[in-house]
């Protein structure tokens, strides 16, 4: 009677409920955190937290980590945040992430980042790039760096897209394409990235993926140089002698 | 007294046990069947009521999952389109997967009657049970109550292909009938019937007890677990499947977004 098959979709349902932010010790716990007690507001995170409730055992992981509400306790924060990424918490699937690569663990590292990633977190797609970039807790490959830094790009995470762009640019585990370089730097010199605005800037001076324009070529070095970028200054410096 | 008997010699030995033993026993039986038949009431209970719950979860918040997971797959497919990779076609392949999966679970109901057909061996065996325990075959209105309520259970048993149920009521009849025969000719001797009357009630606590097993795993079971859940939402008057819904149909649209998003970057593409 009870369909087999139908398991996974009640266990989804349970753990939503599980998670439901209608908790009512949640409710409370924010209300105290946002009232700025926050010894009240951890000790109705951990009674949320003891029922199953996945945003409230990362929360007190935070809590544990930063000493805030409770006294600083590393090993607290560990569990619960280990508890809360294996109910699939993708923020604590990232923080375990973090943890385990603060301790050399590149291969749980490279796991709890994946896990995170699959569930669309735009920082986690974006490390798990890097991951596969650096070979780091998994065997290097380009090609997968690209399609996980694309992902965190279309979300709009900077460092992403001006990663993309390098490897547009430089052909590296995708066709080279300069027109797509320079879209990808575009979006992350929008977003202030320093790397991308020089990189921007020096496709405009040399016309490659985009019409030559040496306004727009001015423009972007000379933002990249006002964050310090050290080419940039130079670029700056040089051409302000020639061309002032 | 053949050497095959199944009585434990010290009924032997005390052929005469005070009446008062026997009517405590008695008492023991009608007890332990009461609340047997209360167990299994119970389990029953349980059972539809799970039955209408899955029903309502299925509609209510089992669709919500198909449409969430079919917009999922979408935007992994429309990845594909935007750049092919083999991770990109294998992430796309695996959400195509599980919307399906999601699909059935939450569709899937209409065909679940299936076609019954028993195996030959199973017909016989329900055969043998019914002949044994009809109702109409009982001694008197004890016995007859009882024999009702193993004929549901036999019933129950045969309809869903259970054998070891079936079997299980089989033996126990034997058991009882070849304490009867231990008696045949005369009537039941006071001591045949206590030992009768102690095999039923031990068979009353057996079944109780695996009533009882089933009852917890039916609520530890992942339906249970979300009923469980609904009704002490409804003591707080919320209705847990309407919160579920409404947190879905937040998803669904912030998934709607993101499909739409990456489709504009395939149109703005050209491909």
């Amino acid at each position: 009677m009870l369909h087999s098959g139908r398991t996974s979709i009640f266990a989804r349902g349970r753990r939503d409920a599980a998670n439901s932010s209608s908790n009512s010790d949640y409710q409370s716990a924010v209300a105290a955190y946002n009232a700025g007690r926050f010894p009240a507001a951890a000790q109705s995170f951990k009674q949320a937290a003891d029922q199953g409730h996945a945003e409230s055992q990362y929360i007190l992981s935070t809590m544990y980590d930063a000493g805030k509400g409770v006294p600083q306790d590393g090993a607290q924060a560990a569990l619960w945040e280990r508890t809360a990424a294996e109910q699939g918490h993708v923020y604590a699937q990232a923080n375990l992430s973090f943890r385990c690569y603060s301790a050399s663990d590149l291969a749980g590292a490279f796991e709890w980042c994946q896990r995170a990633a699959d569930g669309d977190l735009a920082w986690a797609q974006y490390n798990l790039g890097l991951m596969y970039q650096k070979g780091e807790g998994v065997a290097p490959s380009e090609a997968e760096a690209a399609h996980w830094y694309r992902l965190a790009a279309s979300q709009g995470f900077a460092d992403a897209q001006q990663r993309l762009a390098d490897l547009y640019y430089l052909g590296q585990g995708i066709p080279r394409s300069y027109a797509q370089a320079a879209l990808w730097y575009r979006r992350a010199a929008e977003q202030g990235s320093a790397r991308a605005q020089f990189q921007l800037g020096y496709l405009y001076d040399v016309g490659l993926g985009i019409e030559h324009d040496y306004a727009q070529y001015r423009y972007w070095t000379r933002m990249a140089a006002e964050q310090g970028h050290e080419d940039a200054l130079r670029e700056v410096n040089r051409r302000d002698y020639r061309d002032p | 007294m053949s050497s095959t008997s199944l009585m434990p010699a010290e009924i032997i030995l005390q052929p005469n046990p005070n009446a008062a033993d026997l009517a405590e026993k008695r008492e023991r039986l009608a007890a332990v069947r009461a609340a047997l038949a209360e167990r299994e009431s119970d389990v029953a209970q349980l059972h539809s009521q799970l039955k209408v719950f899955e029903g309502r979860y299925l509609q209510r918040v089992g669709v919500l999952y198909a449409e969430l997971d079919e917009i999922a797959a979408r935007i992994t497919e429309r990845e594909v389109d935007l750049y092919d990779s083999d991770s990109a076609r294998r992430r796309a392949q695996e959400a195509r997967e599980r919307a399906q999966e999601t699909h059935e679970a939450a569709f899937g109901a209409d065909q679940e009657p299936e076609e019954f057909d028993p195996a030959p061996s199973l017909k016989t065996l329900f055969r043998e049970v019914a002949r044994r325990i009809h109702p109409d075959f009982a001694s008197d209105e004890a016995e007859q109550k009882h024999f009702t309520l193993l004929m549901t259970r036999a019933n129950q048993a045969y309809s869903r292909g259970d054998a070891e149920t079936l079997q299980r009521l089989l033996d126990d009849h034997l058991e009882i009938n070849a304490a009867r025969a231990e008696a045949s000719g005369s009537d039941e001797s006071d001591g045949v019937t206590l030992l009768r009357l102690a095999r039923q009630i031990q068979h009353a606590e057996r079944d109780i007890a695996a009533l009882e097993g089933e009852l917890q795993t039916l609520l530890g079971s992942e339906i249970g677990q979300l009923y469980t859940g609904a009704e002490a939402a409804q003591q707080d008057d919320r209705d847990l499947l309407a919160e579920l819904a409404a947190s879905l149909r937040e998803r669904i649209a912030d998934a709607q977004y993101r499909l739409e998003f990456v489709e504009r970057q395939v149109s703005a593409l050209g491909r």
